[in-house]
């Protein structure tokens, strides 16, 4: 559901309460302010509306919005993406705390935010440039189907916890906003070509020009990666891809702003996927390919009347052709969303909005045991949302209060309400506060889906197999989330972020066993044992923990960040739940522990020095042991708009295991170094 | 690495008193860089640039509130490929402008009503808009904040975009 363009601007300006229409996507997170002699060259980057919101009276030049904002949000700015070397979305994520991206193999991630993380994550919704790429096929996204030119990337924006009344359904645990720049700021030509080890090689070419009132840009890219460690030689995992896409733009006084953009990719990644059938061999694992493909358009256009008072409209249509070994999954997505703004007083500044969804989908049985009925469905999400922010004591105290109402093909109506609280006793410090409800409305995974396990041979001869049957009256999974959060401004020199949250769950998705084993006697032979199963809401339970993420700039010219995330995550069963082993495996599949440390130094205005260091601890119930590793980059400036980067990254080991893999053993992640050249003009 | 958050925490206490801007060269940095910024949400007429590489000028009329604040505000940009360039300037000795900033208790030069002069006219306080002037600067709770004049702008043969005119803090139409 995306309400996302609006929600964009909501988490970047710290309140949700947001301009509804961008000036452009300069980002302002709390950040340190720098030191004066870089000030009038951090000045002139800033927006219209970040100047508008310096305060001139103070020493203090931060753009306020993130550090008075009552989520726990941390954006990752380009130049971030562009120093840490990431080469993939998934990748760039590893820079926020309290996010856990651990990589299965070379095409392929689990990535949850304060617990829950899966090869999908059912919990986390994703959106890039307004777009929802969060599918409702098995709930959760293919981080190996998203992706853009990394040097158009403006900011991704990462809110930990739930967004339910501006995003959502399904932002349950988190919020990832991909936010590319807009073609004024891509004006020019872009040529960046990059090769090593494991990043065989990948190009990218990117063009903007520009007439009157009109911005455009178009790019293509295309890559080759190697395939990762496999202790049996069984090296399935290379991916190639290629992408193109544009942007464009018309603004003018009276009419607004208008954006057209879209993309189109095809790529195959290597993969492994367990497939079962009721003859023999019953089952096996595949290797091959996963054959990705999609083309996708959106609209939009937005309108400033005067402080306050916006509005904006946008439609977009989204096609995937996604086809695995053991499965397919063709779908179209018209998706339109209404926004407006509206400030009736000095007091209150109200938003409300409304969106539809209709998904076309098509699921062509691969292999028998994993079959979706019907083939040829359509989902739907229709939504609404009010909100109101007040302004409690001016400039000191802010209430948010909202709440979200959706309606699903899977779900009745289901409200996600929610309530903030800013409050700034000193223009260093900043204190909120949070109450969430939010929902995961049920996929096709639950609702439509039968899929066979095989369990082996009984001594009578049978060959029995767990049948997971289609459970219409699978509920949305329930949050109720409590945050608290902290920032201090020490000095000018020391940003302190601390988020601390309890989130209570119920009605989690387990699979369970449902009645007695049967003999399926109207299925063609041979004869086989079916032990009938379900996915259910049989779990609750609570994650606590908290993430604090210090920055301090010594000098102008280095800047060192950490960060620390700390999760607890307990499950139990309901007394009605025959769950098969769900709990232990979630408990068990993020970190308990996770810690980075980063480094950025420039060296005179020549040459960059990167180097980060992360620490993940053991995904017990997954049997992966902990790890750390580091990365490291030097980046020279050369005459002519030339720059030449060496990148290396996992260095501390020569492989090692970050998450189980669908099929097969465990991959291990290879050390890689690749050098990069680009060049602008 | 938790070594690493304790020696940022005990760090906070020794820290170096930072610099601390005074409050007016701050306002005027800020201001510098807002004249920066508008010049990229501001569509000029085709005839008012001699080539397509010709410079961009910002003109300061009389005494410069700015110092070199401005000039290395400006230095290295451009907009749509004109270079931007700072000029100080004398109302009696007018130059060619496409951005006039006419500092506070200043009259608007006459020239610079007329029409269509092609000159984005930035001034300071509610009375340079009822004199003709396109943008003034105001201070609003100790944000610099900005008011637009549309019907100046049109007169002037300017066209402003719609996010230039959504941060305005309001506009005269």
């Amino acid at each position: 559901m995306s309400v996302s363009e609006f929600a964009r601007f909501a988490c970047r300006r710290l309140s949700i309460l947001a301009l509804l229409v961008a000036i452009h996507p300069e980002v302002s997170r709390a950040r340190l302010p720098d030191n004066d002699a870089d000030d009038l060259v951090k000045l002139k980057k800033l927006s219209l509306e970040e100047l508008s919101r310096i305060d001139v009276t103070t020493p203090s030049k931060e753009p306020e919005s993130a550090f008075r904002s009552p989520f726990a949000i941390y954006v990752i700015t380009s130049e971030d993406i562009h120093r840490s070397g990431a080469t993939s979305i998934p990748e760039a994520l590893r820079l926020a705390p309290g996010v856990e991206v651990e990589r299965i193999d070379s095409n392929r991630w689990s990535i949850g935010i304060r617990g829950f993380g899966t090869r999908l994550t059912r919990s986390v919704l994703v959106l890039i440039d307004g777009r929802e790429v969060y599918t409702t096929l098995f709930a959760g996204t293919y981080w190996e189907a998203q992706d853009t030119d990394m040097m158009d990337i403006d900011h991704i924006e990462v809110i930990r916890g739930p967004g339910g009344v501006i995003w959502g359904p399904n932002a349950v645990d988190g919020v990832i906003n991909v936010i590319t720049k807009s073609s004024k700021e891509t004006q020019g030509l872009l040529v960046s070509a990059l090769g090593g080890n494991m990043d065989l090689g990948s190009a990218t070419i990117r063009y903007g020009g520009a007439s009157g009132d009109f911005d455009y840009r178009v790019y293509a890219k295309a890559f080759a990666d190697a395939h990762d460690y496999h202790s049996n030689g069984n090296n399935y995992d290379a991916w190639r891809s290629a992408q193109t896409g544009f942007r464009a733009e018309w603004s003018d006084g009276t009419r607004g702003t208008f954006t057209l953009q879209g993309d189109g990719y095809v790529e195959k990644a290597g993969e492994g996927a367990g497939a079962v059938s009721y003859t023999p061999p019953y089952s096996q694992n595949l290797f091959g390919y996963e054959y990705l493909s999609g083309v996708n358009i959106l609209g939009r256009w937005q309108k400033a009347f005067s402080e306050g008072n916006d509005v904006q409209v946008q439609a977009y249509v989204d096609r995937t052709n996604h086809r695995e070994l053991n499965l397919a999954d063709y779908r179209t997505t018209y998706d339109v969303d209404y926004l407006q703004r509206i400030k009736p007083d000095k007091r209150d500044t109200i938003s409300f909005g409304l969106g539809g969804r209709v998904v076309s989908i098509d699921d062509p049985i691969v292999v028998s045991g994993l079959t979706f009925t019907p083939i040829h469905r359509t989902d739907q999400l229709y939504t609404g949302f009010f909100q109101d922010e007040i302004s409690l004591v001016p400039e000191r105290l802010t209430l948010t209060v909202g709440t979200k109402l959706l309606h699903t093909n899977f779900a009745q109506f289901e409200p996600e309400p929610s309530a903030r609280l800013a409050w700034t006793p000193t223009r260093t410090q900043t204190i909120w506060s949070a109450f969430t409800h939010a929902v995961r409305t049920p996929s096709d995974a639950e609702e439509n889906f039968t899929l066979s396990g095989y369990v082996g041979q009984t001594p009578s001869g049978l060959q029995a197999f767990a049948a997971f049957l289609p459970n219409i009256n699978f509920a949305p999974e329930q949050l109720n989330g409590y945050e608290l959060g902290y920032r201090q401004l020490i000095g000018k020199t020391v940003l302190a972020d601390f988020a601390g949250f309890f989130n209570h769950y119920h009605d989690l998705f387990d699979e369970e066993l449902i009645t007695d084993t049967f003999s399926e006697s109207d299925a063609p032979p041979p004869l086989h044992l079916l032990l009938p199963a379900q996915f259910r809401n049989g779990l609750l339970g609570h994650t606590t923990g908290f993430e604090i993420a210090p920055e301090w700039r010594p000098t102008k010219f280095w800047r060192l960040r950490g960060s620390y995330s700390y999760l607890d995550l307990v499950l139990q069963k309901s007394p009605t739940s025959g769950d098969l082993g769900t709990a232990p495996s979630i408990e068990g599949g993020s970190p308990k522990h996770e810690v980075m440390a980063g480094s950025a130094f420039d060296v005179g205005g020549a040459i960059q020095l990167d180097f980060s260091y992360r620490y993940v601890s053991a995904l017990g119930g997954l049997g992966i042991p902990a790890y750390s590793t580091a990365d490291a980059r030097i980046a020279w400036r050369l005459p002519n708009h030339l720059e030449l980067s060496l990148n290396g990254q996992n260095l501390l080991q020569a492989h090692h295991v970050e998450y189980v893999a669908d099929a097969g053993p465990n991959v291990g992640i290879d050390r890689s170094v690749y050098l990069r050249v680009t060049w602008t003009k | 690495m938790l070594l690493f958050l304790l020696a940022a925490a005990l760090v906070c206490d020794s820290l170096p008193a930072g610099f601390v801007a005074s409050s007016a060269s701050l306002e005027y940095n800020v201001k510098a860089a807002f004249l920066l910024n508008f010049t990229r949400f501001v569509d000029w007429p085709p005839a008012t640039f001699t080539g397509s590489d010709s410079p961009l000028t910002i003109c300061i009329l009389g005494d410069d509130p700015f110092g070199r604040a401005i000039d290395q505000i400006a230095e290295g940009e451009s907009t749509n490929r004109h270079k931007i360039t700072v000029e100080r300037i004398r109302a009696d000795q007018p130059k060619s402008c496409q951005v006039l900033y006419i500092p506070s208790g200043k009259p608007l030069p006459a020239a610079f009503i007329a029409t269509p002069s092609a000159v984005l006219t930035v001034g300071e306080g509610e009375d340079f808009l009822r004199q003709g002037g396109i943008i003034a600067f105001a201070l609003d709770n100790g944000h610099v904040r900005f008011d637009v004049n549309l019907k100046a702008a049109s007169n002037a043969g300017l066209k402003l975009s719609s996010k230039l005119l959504s941060v305005a803090r309001s506009i005269e139409r």
